[in-house]
């Protein structure tokens, strides 16, 4: 149950404030005080009561409290449902329905320049900033009716009709909103647990092994397990521990990797270019560039890959950089620096001191600059300045920036512009009107957004992407340079980015821009979208999933901000969450209930590169091209197991297919054939797979052992504990039992067509598969006598390929 | 236990309810013999103006072609490809590409244009929406999905897609194909080197590999029926029936080098290489539908170079698809569209020759194979402003009458195709209504 309280949450307050902003930005706020909700004036013609109060109103957002009663008067226990939970659930679906179809910042009536304006759900928050618009008309009355119900009733005039019948329960709906207007009712945040009572989540244990996997590409350590008993395992201790995982270079690579699927910066070193990325870069500029790459400085192919991966991941190395040492995550946009690496020191010519030069890891901040202008500064904006990022997402001479503009809105805003397009258009309505993207409004309801924001840019060259300009220059027919309702005053254009990036970070969208992502990297779904078709089945659970989803990142963001935006806070609370625990439930849920767990859960199928280090993490071999070669999921099998290359393909499937069943069978045999015979070449203490078998136990002699074994593996493979009689034991055993019998039996045949003592030679361990160093004669397994290796194959083939081991 | 059963069980629990895909019919035995779809997505936005619904000389053109020309009864515009003319460095790549001239006057005897199709938006994401789904909201799955889904869900690779809208409303699952070693290899998972048919050394005992693929379904069949959470369940089950068909990938018949060309065409070539897979995977009966893509039609800038320029490496590899699929007898079967997220115009957007063409809410489709009458056009903008010209829904001529002549529009291509494909009256079909014109005959004549 939730407290009653009129206390507002610095988040929600702060979002309400920032999407209102995006309403006026999309010029729909005239700014005088006159109420038009179709164009026609009431409030100059006496008719109209002034504004109670306006949307900034202290005595409506104060900082006060309701020391309402908990349990009520009688004492007993009662809900409590947020004035906002009400507008979603009773207002909202007629408004976000109805009126929006006049009233949303592109509809007819904000052409008409009416106050009464409703963000569509595309915009992040647009659920406070509806509420906060409301509130701020709420005042506005014709002849003592609230003008939002005079207006829709027919009381007065109304360009939309009559659409609202006067005690309808929409009607009912609104004069009760309005009237918790003057008070809102606010409940503390819910427990995100709490929507989720009937669902199991995954263990502190399993959460660990989870998250190691996720986080660091390894299995926990017993340290860390240890951290857990030592506590009992309680959230608390979790989320200690999971707060070790953030750090090191296998977390750094993990989380660059989670940032590349949002930026896609590695397109320039794909298929391992030597230069790809230095040769979108401009020689005046930055002179090594082509000297580096013509090669004429005879570097081998090795230095020159690292020195184009080095030139790519410059955006990426920034994010690395911020996230290491707990700087704010806002400075991936307000960095006015640049992370170097010593290669890129060099590529750059930028004079920095690196504490090793000689370690091409090390991360140093510093200042770009360029060979041909060097009294110019270059305009440091975090990735917005990346010459890569600038490359990555190029502009023309009649593009003006614009696809930049709508990069930032789609990764730093959450917001996808192009569905600003929501309803069809009429060609012959546009086809004569001068300079369209300012003056059409079908061309403007986009442009208005996107164009000020394409300003920014005006110090870099149109059509050499990261060339800076001398001085900055922009098109005076576009919609000025800016961001919502504020213009960039001239003085700043030349650093207009600066400008710009301030402004983002502050922008309540920007924290769940970054919730939004990490929520995808760990869960592998989008954040839900909320649903507009009543219609569609499951409506209502759907709505409520999304409620609780929308609720669970706006507490998230609200807290990333509180930590100076500290990402780590998002990822654990993430990691922490049950969308990321949630493991099964006791008993089948009703359809509707049904809907509102979508996207809960614990079944993302892993990406080529979460399964590349979970078979290393757990059969202790990679599946390799050769010995510390490329690895097969991320090369040969990375399209066809459902991967991105940032080039050619820039999304992940989200779906099994056959193809890919097929890529985790072969990988499953593969993996097999090399860990098993290498696991039994080492001492029994050292294995990771097989610690409870010797390679003479065979179902007659140690059939405890291997069940043991077996038990182990599930533990070990797939992370699950299994008693010895749990019929998936023996479901294994069997496999062991008849596969080493029907084998052994085969070997003794000495047939032509049949089995041999020797196992084949590619699954032989005669060398240490991770080095390529021999292992001594007496260690290696060459022949299998018992044909138990072999049956030990089959059993770990099944494990690779075992539905928990594809799925976190 | 077959599929057919645990489709069974699974609609039992109330499966269906969170996982769509339980709702498909259990898998034929037999391949499938067609038709197969083709849908080929020029992304960006094409110019019908420069391709086939010319216009005279005029605002529209830079003198780039001076009249329309005829091949049959279509109309093309007829430009002439330079290496220069349309920015080619390697002279290797003039071997790729092909003229108007040359691709109307081959081809034209198959194709149905249409022209004049209000798009109803020049938004890109709107426009592929609309193009390839029927509709510009979001939610409704592409032809390509759908037919597949319709037509046979269960192949293991009823729907390939190497790009462009590919949304499935998870009616079908999506699959990539990139080359050929890795897919042999992963054809026959329990061969040690079976790009080499001498060596038949193998991981496993094939009574090993069974059984351990038994062992697998038998496990995999049980966590399902445990699973109650709708993630987990929906998962499982997608594992499940992706895993049918294990032995069947042995059948497609992979050329043994895919096509190559110039590095600057690196974009044709990804496209006809994905056609050799689309057409092997349709000759070993495994697919039903193919989505292919070519990008850089969106031409704000140099359009007189870059537009004419993708239209023939277009031109090239809608050829290559042709011959391709008779050379293997499938253009018998084989049905294919082509679009684009709308058009450009009208006119250029600035006086210089390198300057573009903006986005136009009026497109253009294309349509060829089986069963498909040719040398037709359907539709038409007008010579002064490139706007639609009405259609007498019954006759497919041009009219002017205003009560009886209606604007094309892609809903109503698609509620053709629908009913020309048969699946007009599937459950798939039924879930995603579109309200369109009824165009009598449109693709019979």
């Amino acid at each position: 149950m939730r407290r009653i309280s009129k206390r507002r949450h610095g988040g929600r307050a702060t979002l309400a404030v920032g999407a209102a902003v995006l309403l006026a930005a999309a010029g729909c706020n005239n700014g005088d005080d006159q109420v038009t909700t179709d164009g026609g004036t009431t409030g100059g013609e006496g008719t109209s009561a002034g504004p109670e109060s306006t949307g900034d109103d202290a005595s409506t957002d104060a900082d006060t409290t309701t020391d309402a009663d908990p349990t009520g008067t009688t004492g007993e226990p009662v809900e409590c449902t947020p004035t906002r939970e009400f507008f979603v659930d009773e207002v909202w679906p007629m408004m976000g329905t109805v009126c929006i179809q006049c009233h949303d910042p592109t509809g007819v009536a904000a052409e008409q320049f009416a106050d009464f304006l409703l963000l569509p759900p595309i915009y992040p928050g647009f659920i406070d900033a509806n509420i906060e618009n409301i509130r701020a008309i709420k005042g506005y009355q014709y002849e003592g009716v609230p003008l939002l119900l005079a207006k829709p009733t027919g009381l007065t005039d109304h360009g939309g009709g009559d659409i609202l019948p006067e005690g309808s329960a929409e009607y009912e709906a609104i004069v009760e909103f309005l009237e918790q207007l003057e008070a809102p009712l606010e409940c503390p945040p819910p427990d995100a647990n709490a929507s989720f009572a009937d669902v199991e989540l995954l263990d502190a244990w399993e959460t660990l092994r989870k998250a190691a996997l996720h986080l660091q590409g390894r299995l926990p350590t017993e340290q860390e397990y240890g951290l857990l008993e030592f506590g009992g395992g309680d959230d608390e201790d979790l989320e200690y521990v999971v707060g070790t995982l953030l750090e090191g270079p296998a977390f750094e690579d993990r989380l660059l990797e989670l940032f590349n699927d949002v930026l896609l910066t590695d397109q320039f070193f794909a298929n391992n270019s030597t230069n790809r990325a230095a040769s979108v870069l401009n020689n005046n500029q930055w002179p090594n560039r082509t000297p580096f790459t013509q090669n004429l400085l005879m570097q081998s192919t090795e230095e020159r890959r690292r020195i184009n991966k080095a030139i790519a991941r410059e955006p990426l190395d920034l994010i690395r950089y911020i996230v290491r040492y707990d700087r704010p995550f806002t400075e991936i946009l307000t960095a006015e620096y640049m992370v170097f690496r010593p290669d890129t020191a060099w590529f750059y010519d930028v004079d920095i001191a690196f504490d090793n030069p000689n370690d091409y890891d090390e991360l140093q901040p510093g200042l770009l600059s360029t060979a041909d202008m060097p009294d110019v500064p270059w305009p440091h904006a975090g990735i917005l300045s990346s010459p890569m990022w600038l490359n990555r997402y190029p502009t023309t001479v009649t593009n003006r920036n614009r696809h930049r503009s709508r990069m930032i809105y789609q990764h730093f805003l959450a917001t996808n512009v192009l569905e600003l397009a929501s309803q069809a258009i009429d060609p012959e309505a546009g086809s004569a009107i001068f300079n369209p993207t300012r003056n059409n409004p079908v061309c403007a309801k986009c442009h208005r957004g996107m164009d000020p924001l394409a300003g920014a840019f005006q110090m870099f060259s149109e059509s050499d992407d990261e060339r800076l300009l001398p001085e900055p220059a922009w098109h005076g027919e576009m919609f000025s340079p800016g961001f919502g309702t504020e213009e960039m005053p001239p003085t700043e254009f030349a650093n207009g980015i600066q400008w710009l990036a301030q402004r983002v970070v502050e922008d309540p969208r920007f924290s769940l821009s970054i919730v939004y992502h990490v929520y995808k990297g760990l869960t592998g779904h989008d954040a839900l979208k909320y649903p507009t078709d009543p219609g569609a089945p499951g409506f209502d659970g759907l709505v409520i999933a999304w409620e609780n989803q929308d609720a669970f990142f706006r507490k998230v963001a609200s807290d990333f901000e509180l930590s100076n935006y500290n990402l780590k806070t998002i990822l654990t609370a993430i990691v922490m969450s049950p969308y990321f625990r949630a493991r099964d439930m006791p008993s089948a849920p009703s359809d509707a209930r049904a809907a509102e767990l979508t996207d809960v859960g614990t079944a993302r199928l892993s990406t080529p590169e979460l399964l590349a280090r979970k078979i290393y993490a757990t059969a202790g071999v990679r599946w390799d091209k050769s010995v510390g070669g490329d690895e097969y999921l991320l090369t040969d099998y990375l399209v066809l197991y459902g991967g991105m290359d940032s080039d050619e393909i820039t999304d992940r499937l989200p779906d099994v297919n056959h193809i890919m069943t097929q890529v985790a069978m072969r990988m499953a045999n593969e993996v097999a054939c090399r860990a098993t015979s290498f696991d039994f070449s080492k001492p029994q203490s050292d294995r990771l797979l097989f610690p409870y078998v010797e390679m003479s136990d065979t179902p007659l002699n140690a059939p405890g052992a291997i069940k043991d074994n077996i038990q182990h593996l599930y533990e070990h493979v797939l992370g699950e504990s299994l008693e010895l009689d749990h019929p998936d034991i023996e479901l294994a055993y069997n496999l062991f039992k008849e596969t080493q019998f029907e084998g052994a039996i085969s070997a003794a045949n000495n047939d032509p067509d049949s089995e041999t003592i020797a196992i084949i030679s590619t699954c032989r361990a005669t060398t240490n598969p991770n080095t390529g160093a021999a292992i001594p004669a007496e260690q290696q397994v060459v022949d299998d006598p018992t044909y138990t290796v072999r049956a030990w194959m089959a059993v770990l083939t099944y494990m690779l390929s075992d539905y928990r081991f594809l799925y976190e | 236990m077959d599929r057919r059963k645990f489709l069974k069980i699974a609609s039992m629990t109330g499966l269906s309810v969170v996982a769509p895909v339980f709702s498909r019919p259990a898998r034929a035995a037999a391949p499938y013999a067609g038709p197969f779809f083709v849908m080929i997505s020029a992304r960006g936005g094409w110019d019908p103006t420069y391709y086939c619904d010319p216009k005279p000389p005029g605002a529209f053109n830079n003198g780039i072609y001076m009249a329309p020309k005829a091949a049959g009864n279509l109309s093309f515009a007829p430009i002439a490809i330079t290496q220069a003319g349309v920015g080619l460095n390697d002279p290797l790549s003039m071997g790729f590409v092909m003229s108007n001239d040359a691709f109307f006057s081959k081809h034209s005897d198959k194709l149905l244009v249409v022209n004049g199709v209000n798009m109803e938006t020049n938004n890109h994401l709107r426009g592929v929406t609309t193009i390839w789904s029927g509709r510009g909201s979001e939610g409704y799955p592409s032809l390509g999905a759908l037919l597949a889904a319709a037509k046979d869900p269960t192949l293991p690779l009823a729907f390939i897609s190497s790009g462009g809208y590919d949304a499935t409303e998870k009616l079908v699952p999506v699959t990539r194909l990139s080359s050929v070693t890795p897919f042999r290899k992963i054809a026959e998972p329990n061969r040690i080197v079976p790009t080499d048919p001498d060596n038949l050394a193998r991981y496993h005992m094939s009574s090993t590999f069974d059984r351990i693929r038994a062992a697998q379904g038998e496990r995999l069949q049980a966590q399902v029926s445990d699973f109650n959470l709708p993630t987990m369940k929906r998962s499982g089950s997608a594992l499940f029936l992706a895993r049918q068909g294990d032995d069947t990938l042995a059948s497609v018949p992979l050329p043994d080098t895919l096509i190559t060309m110039p590095t600057e065409l690196s974009d044709l070539q990804r496209m006809c290489q994905q056609i050799q897979f689309a057409l092997a995977a349709f000759e070993a009966g495994l697919a039903v539908a193919v989505n292919l893509e070519l990008g850089g039609f969106d031409t704000h800038g140099n359009h007189d170079r870059d537009q004419v320029r993708q239209l023939a490496k277009l031109n090239f590899g809608i050829d290559y698809l042709i011959s391709e699929a008779q050379a293997k007898g499938l253009d018998g079967s084989m049905i294919t569209m082509v679009g684009a997220d709308f058009g450009r115009g009208k006119g250029y957007n600035g006086p210089n020759p390198t300057d573009g063409k903006d986005h136009w809410p009026v497109g253009s489709a294309m349509f060829f194979g089986a069963g498909i009458a040719g040398n037709r056009v359907v539709g038409g903008t007008d010579d002064a402003d490139q706007l639609p010209l009405l259609v007498d829904p019954e006759t497919l001529e041009l009219t002017d009458d205003e009560e009886l002549g209606v604007e094309l529009k892609c809903a109503d291509l698609h509620v053709a195709m629908r009913e020309f494909a048969a699946i007009d009256g599937s459950d798939e079909a039924g879930r995603y209504p579109l309200l369109a014109n009824e165009l009598s005959g449109l693709f019979t004549g």
